[in-house]
């Protein structure tokens, strides 16, 4: 991961790491990558774009409300108020 | 006769008690030694007996059969975690829609079974719940993800079980553990229900001793579900019909070079014994260069993570599951959670998804990672036009023993490769015993058919499975309560 | 140094669907989290399956803008965490949108501003901040996502927009064409209409563009002139102060009328994009694109120009009827019924009395009371009744009277001729010289005394009674 820090990338995961984790991660990740350089010795398929064999039109819905309640949706909030899912302060 | 058959005309013919089966089975699998369940349904068990008891049971293909199901598929009401602490605590307010199929058919959900943390893993050794043994010797690996599914059948806990497929996660552990596994053709069966790992490759499919029983689990899983925009309107089909006179005779085997030259020896012995008694009964093997394998692994590594590291973003302790409470604000809280939430795989593989969709990244990988599956799906699309079945080990060696690659990602990965590029190009495969190694461990062979075509697929293995003549593990007696 | 401003904004308009965008969770809103599913939940295993009448409606916001409807657009996924956020990601078209270039024409100006594009996606939901009345200071959020999940189009403009005042005309002339088609409701204050401006400077003169600031949170016409009014004078200041303008993400608030930084670009997010494996690329034929701009009805320019051609109707009208489609249709079917008078006879009707009524009582603007509408003034024009009786009459067939009933009952109307004459002769003995110009032949001054007694009977007096009343009369005086 030379040219992009793996703290940027933790970051954007939004995952903590420590240095020593990183270093580590930052390495399995390096071979990973050096793995895929094999696909730098394909050339591009000739045919413009190979054609997906299974059924490929998009699958709609009528515009038909229903609705849905489960007492679930508050039991399994770790933190629930007013309806609502409380999470912690934003700044 | 499969096992599904038979403990049906025992319930049919009320040679057999479903209650006194029940009781006997949920004492069995609740003491049972391996790790393959991580809890069960007694409750809801009852309730099904009870219901399936006074109903007609020529309305159910599988009436009153015991279903295991992998803990990355939702029956409402019940935890389902992924065998991770992230969704510890979490239960689902609705039931999956191929889990739903089988219900409706009489198949009775028992319990969860264990599987490696969000579908990722080879080895069944990445789960919160601890790994699982593998049947035939409990220092190997049950094989991953499914690891649970597999170990349940083979240790005649279930006659039937549910596993998820992504790059191999049936059909390796099923080899592993000496059981059929079958991934269905993508799009078949639906994964509404599914908690998604890699949502292009992710295939629910069944697990059992026997490919009738396979087939007969395939007939009640699959159809349309308007809930899943990728799911596959397809007509009719009985997979499970007329393997009596299903033949080898002149079925054309392709026979991947670059599988049966790498990998353990006595793995590749089994394959050619078998290629052989399969020749002797009609069938024409050839062998053939495949071309992509190390290519079609590079490229799974690219598209699975990216999916996986966008599909496990919900996991964020807002809504449901664990929360780490010792940060106070937010983002710290999401980050946290994450971070003492996920294990170490999970992690490694959400960063590596992220990084290939990343900014300046996006085309060197991802771009030409979907441009390297259309290439591979062709291959197999070319391979198709000369055989009607391609055929290889299912994995390069037996079941290894735990923790012997834990600390080696790339080593772990290595060992999928011959069940990965059926998923990139979204084929229908199966796995099936087909011998032992010298340590007695079973080898699992994979056949490989055309898009849809399981039917063809399903009778070819149901051949090879009567040539083979494979001794499963627990006899059939036991698992049929006689 | 004179400056000139360099606008482009993005419109978020909902459309009007009754389930959301990838699921079936109801768009109406409610007490928090009751408008939702496991798919807005963002529930492990839910998967998401679009809404047909969603890709309609977008079709027809494109074909309105006279915008290339694609016939393969593509779902992407937009990474970024936020608790309003229930998947990680949002849905929305990336590489591939729905809808390619287009055009708004200004009103006064007649400037055209080009639009880039149109795409679909899903609203976020909405945290409600606890402790203070904003994010600032509060000690925690509470999450609803009623919203999460709502259909919208975003509208993308060319920077073509120079002033405030063109924005908000634009902006304006965008709501009231979705309105008018009816792929948006318009509702500004729930949020079904909002947009973000891109701004930025350049001395007049000067081609190549200057550094934009994206003005975030813009719920109102009004708004958004004032705050791209007040960010264009902050940009200037800040240029003429010798700095330079940073490309910040601002937030405007409406109470002050200023425009804050919200967080700097620089740290801009990395998205991630890539096509929604759940979701296949959305196709539609040409045949079904001809289909939906066949039922698709005018567009208002279309109908304004036809009203003023071929009807004539004033000016006034055709506003009234470009900013409600529903009394527009409601006249394009009335008008239909019409036997004896014009339009334009209707239309004042219409644009007047019925649209007051409507906003004291809800009306039903069904086939029947345009049946009735077109009898009551048909009725007028013959003569057989008055203005002021269609005014006595309208609110009885709203209501569900037939023309006929309401005149049967009475409907105010004197019909007993002996009560009419006495009206009639009182007027007359009041107006002694216009009663001697009739007799000597000025037949026309009959209509003075015929406004006297209309005025006399409240207008309840059927005219060609009392002409002829009036007339014979002055024969026998």
């Amino acid at each position: 991961m030379s040219d992009v820090s793996i703290d940027t990338i933790v970051e954007l995961s939004y995952l903590q790491v420590t240095p020593a984790q990183a270093a580590d991660l930052g390495q399995q990740i390096d071979r990973i990558v050096d793995y895929m350089r094999v696909l730098d010795g394909i050339t591009d398929s000739p045919e413009p774009e190979y054609e997906w064999p299974i059924d490929a039109t998009a699958v709609t819905r009528e515009d038909q409300p229903v609705h849905f309640e489960s007492p679930l949706i508050e039991a399994n909030a770790p933190a629930f108020t007013d309806g609502g899912f409380l999470v912690p302060r934003v700044l | 006769m499969g096992r599904i058959q038979r403990l049906r005309t025992l319930f049919y013919t009320k040679q057999l008690s479903m209650r006194d089966y029940y009781t006997a089975l949920l004492a069995r699998i609740q003491s049972a030694p391996g790790n393959a369940f991580i809890s069960f349904f007694d409750d809801e068990v009852a309730t099904a007996i009870d219901y399936l008891s006074q109903q007609d049971p020529n309305r159910f293909t599988g009436f009153g059969i015991p279903l295991g199901i992998k803990d990355n598929m939702c029956l409402a009401n019940q935890p389902v975690t992924c065998a991770s602490k992230l969704l510890a605590g979490y239960r689902s307010p609705y039931t999956a829609t191929a889990v739903q199929y089988m219900i409706d058919q009489g198949f009775v959900p028992v319990g969860r079974l264990n599987m490696d943390e969000f579908a990722m893993g080879s080895a069944n050794e990445y789960s919160v719940y601890g790994p699982v043994d593998n049947p035939w010797n409990p220092d190997a690996v049950s094989g991953g993800s499914s690891g649970g599914s597999a170990a349940a059948v083979a240790a005649g806990l279930v006659p039937a079980a549910l596993g998820s497929d992504t790059g191999g996660s049936i059909r390796q552990p099923a080899a592993f553990c000496g059981v059929v596994g079958l991934k269905p053709t993508y799009g078949r069966v639906s994964r509404y229900g599914l908690v998604a790992f890699a949502s292009s490759l992710d295939q629910i499919g069944p697990f059992a001793q026997y490919v009738d029983d396979v087939a007969i689990m395939l007939d009640t899983l699959c159809g349309f579900d308007p809930q899943d925009a990728t799911s596959v309107k397809r007509p009719d089909e009985c997979f499970s019909d007329g393997f009596e006179w299903a033949s080898l005779h002149g079925i054309r085997v392709g026979v991947p070079n670059e599988l049966m030259t790498s990998g353990q020896a006595d793995v590749n012995a089994a394959i050619r014994r078998t290629l052989s008694q399969m020749e002797s009964h009609g069938a024409i093997i050839d062998y053939v260069d495949f071309k992509y394998f190390d290519e079609a692994l590079a490229t799974y590594y690219i598209i699975a993570p990216a999916e996986a590291s966008s599909n496990l973003s919900r996991f964020d302790g807002v809504r449901y599951g664990y929360r780490d409470t010792s940060a106070t604000t937010l983002k710290d809280m999401m980050a946290a959670t994450r971070s003492t939430g996920f294990g170490d795989e999970v992690k490694r593989r959400i960063i590596l998804g992220t990084y290939v969709l990343s900014s300046g990244y996006y085309d060197a990988f991802y771009g030409k990672a979907q441009r390297v599956r259309g290439i591979v799906t062709k291959r197999y699309a070319d391979l198709f036009k000369q055989y009607d079945i391609i055929c290889s080990p299912t994995a390069p060696t037996t079941a290894f023993k735990k923790g012997e690659h834990t600390n080696d990602p790339l080593a772990m990965y290595l060992s999928d490769i011959a069940t990965i590029p059926v998923n990139l190009a979204g084929l229908p495969a199966i796995s099936l015993p087909c011998g032992r190694d010298s340590a007695g461990m079973p080898v699992g062979m994979q056949l490989v058919a055309p898009w849809f075509q399981e039917k063809l697929l399903l009778n070819t293995a149901y051949c090879v499975e009567q040539l083979v003549g494979f001794t499963p593990l627990v006899s059939d007696d036991v698992v049929l309560g006689q | 140094m004179t400056f000139e401003a360099v606008i482009g904004l993005e419109i978020h308009a909902q459309l009007s669907t009754a389930s959301k965008l990838f699921c079936r969770a109801s768009t109406q809103g409610g007490a928090p989290n009751t408008q939702v599913s496991p798919v807005s939940l963002g529930l492990p295993g839910a998967l998401p399956v679009l809404n047909k009448e969603a890709v309609r409606l977008a079709i027809m916001a494109g074909l309105a803008v006279k915008g290339r409807i694609q016939e393969r657009s593509v779902f992407a996924r937009k990474n970024y965490f936020y608790p309003d956020l229930p998947k990680g990601y949002q849905i929305s078209q990336f590489e591939y949108p729905i809808c390619l270039g287009g055009e708004i024409v200004l009103p006064v100006s007649q400037k055209t501003i080009r639009i880039t594009r149109i795409h679909m996606e899903e609203d976020a939901g909405k945290l409600n901040h606890i402790g203070a009345d904003g994010i600032a200071g509060a000690t925690g959020s509470v999450v609803d996502l009623n919203r999460a999940g709502v259909p919208l189009i975003e509208v993308v403009s060319e920077p073509d927009i120079r002033t405030p005042q063109e924005a908000r005309e634009y902006m304006e002339r965008v709501h009231e064409l979705f309105v008018f088609i009816g792929v948006c409701d318009g509702d500004l204050d729930k949020g079904s209409f909002r947009c973000d401006a891109n701004v930025s400077i350049r001395p007049i003169g000067e081609t190549a563009f200057g550094t934009r600031t994206e003005v975030k949170n813009l719920n109102s016409f009004r708004s958004v002139e004032r705050a791209i009014t007040y960010e264009i004078k902050r940009q200037i200041q800040v240029v003429q102060s010798g700095d330079v303008v940073r490309q910040y993400t601002m937030n405007y608030d409406d109470a002050t009328g200023q425009t804050t930084p919200l967080r700097s670009k620089e740290n801009a997010h990395d998205y991630r994009y890539f096509p929604d494996p759940d979701l296949k690329p959305l196709v539609v034929t040409s045949d079904q694109i001809a289909a939906i701009a066949q039922k698709m009805g005018e567009l208002p320019d279309d109908m304004a120009l036809r009203y003023q051609r071929d009807l004539a109707l004033p000016e006034h009208d055709i506003m009234v009827y470009r900013q409600s489609p529903a009394l527009y249709r409601f006249f394009e079917k009335a008008r239909s019924f019409l036997q004896v008078a014009t339009p334009g006879d209707m239309s004042k009707w219409v644009v007047g009395e019925l649209s007051a009524l409507m906003k004291e009582q809800s009306v039903d603007l069904n086939d029947k009371l345009a049946t009735e509408l077109a009898r009551l003034i048909d009725v007028c024009k013959e003569g057989t009744i008055s203005t002021q009786m269609i005014k006595d009459i309208l609110p009885q067939i709203i209501n569900g009277k037939t023309v006929a009933q309401a005149l049967e009952s009475g409907g105010g109307q004197i019909s007993n001729q002996d009560d009419l004459m006495t009206v009639v002769a009182a007027v007359m003995a009041d107006n002694p010289d216009v009663v001697a110009k009739i007799k000597n032949g000025k037949v026309a001054s009959a209509n003075f005394l015929m406004g006297q007694v209309m005025k006399q009977t409240q207008g309840r007096a059927k005219p060609d009674t009392v002409r002829d009343l009036i007339l014979h009369a002055c024969q026998n005086v």
